[in-house]
């Protein structure tokens, strides 16, 4: 849609860099929420579920601690700031593997990719309904967590609470370029979802400090970013000894965010580029 | 086949059974994550809560739960919470997605009746789910160290059976109520949750209130996990078993006629409205 490219797209014809990013995006978000809003029962379904979900999820973890220990704020609290950093560590692979995924399934793929479009932009409207349906998500959580295990929820510093998951969401993008590239290249890869998503949780720790891994697992896990934004989001709202002194992991968490930004756009260039050549872009 | 058609029945069924194993032997990546997901699952928790639950985690588990593996337990749980799953998804879903592939209408072409056909592709991912049971069961009994006998095995089938088979009632009548929303997966994704939630596959159903434990004596596959964990993993105080068996096959007998009631009554109007092959 940038100028300069043949096509006949007369809204971003004459719109060029930033302007035109800025188009393809509202263009993109536009139809990621027209289709959200199209199917009304998953929104809800969304919402009736979560106390089910809950529950299934967090009353195994509480048979290993003693009936008396259920209702430790502590734990209960660990256990809700995981279930929603769940939501931002898989939002890359659903949202944007699964948006390459669905394309190809609808036959729009080959549509997109004769336009000279963003493909990051393209393929990213799926984090941007992801990002706004977490955190509506985080405050119906809220209720039900509070109605079912009857605890408060600790929340020392909101605006590092927010940060962080903001953060983890850009993150989460740079993961699902490096994602969507693959996918691109190996197409269906649908039942790896899951499995991808199970190792992020463990060895990221989510649900429990990396400090409780083996060690040769946690040197995989100081290499990813997610592990500092669980580390900070823990910090911020528990108050839990942070991994790193702040300033330090900040640094880290943003620093290797930009690297996987930067990698996952060049592997989708690439990615693309090998299979133009290849003519496997539109054989799946 | 051709032998088979002087019992037409049962020709249907094998023929359902063959097209479901093709299928899934079409997409194995999904036939691998149905295996591999309920040790995916253990997994996790037996990391989470041994982190969270420290020296004492085991022995919380046994006080907790009446079973001292957490593997056992948590596979045999996700065993058959996948089956539960699937086998809703699976039934609430057969009439829409034969009608996207364009094979619905053919269906009553036959003169099979649709109800036992769709009756019989549970029968097909229930007899899917018993291999999986079976091989993880076997795997994670082997592990902590004790066998079944064959009398247990056919046991354990019986229950595998009696309690996820019913909810193909419960698909039907889903399908049926929703099929003119074409959003049928999100309706069963609420159904299959909640009965998730109820059966206690992770955790005995003694940590909710008595009015949910109550709602949850009408939900088949409470009975069998409950039912299944004490029969595997050897536990004292087995509860009634032939109680519980006659339960589970009311049970069953009920969820199924809830089915055919509902799609009978879905079909007979979409004969009437023209609206079998609308959408």
């Amino acid at each position: 849609m940038r100028q300069g490219g043949k096509v006949n797209c007369p809204s971003t014809k004459f719109l060029r860099g930033f302007k035109a990013g800025l188009a393809e995006l509202r263009g993109v978000v536009e139809v990621w929420f027209r289709n959200y809003f199209r199917y009304p029962a998953w929104i809800i379904a969304d919402v009736v579920t979560t106390p089910a979900w809950l529950i299934l999820f967090i009353v195994p973890i509480l048979m290993f601690l003693p009936r008396e220990q259920w209702q430790d704020p502590g734990v209960l609290n660990t256990m809700f700031w995981a279930m929603v950093l769940w939501d931002v560590v898989s939002s890359g692979i659903w949202s944007f593997g699964m948006a390459i995924r669905r394309e190809q399934q609808t036959g729009t793929l080959e549509a997109l990719f004769v336009t000279n479009a963003s493909r990051a932009i393209l393929f990213s409207g799926g984090l941007c309904v992801r990002t706004v349906t977490m955190f509506m998500g985080i405050l119906y959580m809220f209720a039900f967590f509070t109605a079912i295990f009857k605890v408060e929820l600790m929340l020392f510093n909101p605006l590092g609470v927010l940060a962080s998951l903001v953060t983890g969401l850009v993150a989460a993008l740079g993961f699902g370029l490096i994602y969507g590239s693959l996918v691109l290249r190996f197409k269906n890869i649908g039942p790896l979802n899951n499995v991808v998503q199970f190792i992020l949780l463990g060895i990221c720790g989510v649900f429990v400090p990396v400090t409780s891994l083996p060690s040769p697992l946690r040197l995989i896990s100081y290499t990813l970013p997610f592990t500092y934004v669980a580390d900070l989001v823990r910090h911020y709202a528990l108050g839990a000894e942070s991994l790193l002194p702040l300033m330090l992991e900040w640094a880290t968490l943003l620093t290797q965010t930009a690297a996987m930004l930067i990698l996952g756009l060049s592997m989708l260039k690439q990615v693309e580029h090998q299979m133009k050549y290849t003519g496997g872009l539109g054989s799946y | 086949m051709k032998r088979l058609v002087k019992y037409p029945v049962l020709a249907s069924l094998i023929g359902v059974i063959i097209k479901e194993m093709k299928i899934m032997s079409r997409y194995i990546g999904t036939l691998v994550i149905v295996i591999s997901l309920p040790y995916m699952l253990s997994g996790f928790f037996i990391g989470v809560g041994y982190t969270v639950g420290g020296e004492a985690a085991n022995r919380n588990f046994y006080m907790n739960t009446g079973v001292e593996s957490p593997l056992l337990y948590l596979t045999l749980g996700g065993t058959l919470m996948m089956a539960s799953m699937f086998l809703i998804e699976n039934a609430s879903g057969i009439i829409r997605e034969e009608q996207l592939i364009g094979t619905f209408e053919l269906h009553y072409l036959t003169p099979n009746n649709t109800i036992l056909l769709w009756f019989f592709h549970a029968i097909a991912s229930s007899l899917l789910f018993l291999g999986v049971f079976a091989a993880n069961a076997s795997l994670v009994i082997a592990v902590a160290g004790s066998l079944l006998n064959p009398y247990e095995w056919l046991l354990v089938f019986a229950i595998v059976l009696l309690g996820i088979l019913p909810l193909a009632g419960l698909g039907l009548v889903v399908a049926a109520l929703t099929v003119r929303f074409k959003e049928v997966w999100a309706v069963a994704n609420i159904v299959s949750s909640f009965i998730a939630m109820l059966s206690g596959f992770y955790y005995p159903l003694e940590v909710f209130p008595r009015a949910v434990q109550l709602i949850a004596q009408v939900v088949p596959t409470s009975h069998a996990s409950e039912l299944l964990k004490k029969i595997v993993s050897g536990m004292p105080g087995q509860p009634p078993l032939a109680e519980r068996l006659t339960l589970m096959a009311a049970l069953a007998l009920g969820y199924l006629a809830l089915g055919k009631v509902f799609y009978s009554r879905w079909e007979d109007e979409a004969r009437r409205k023209g609206e079998l092959s609308k959408y």
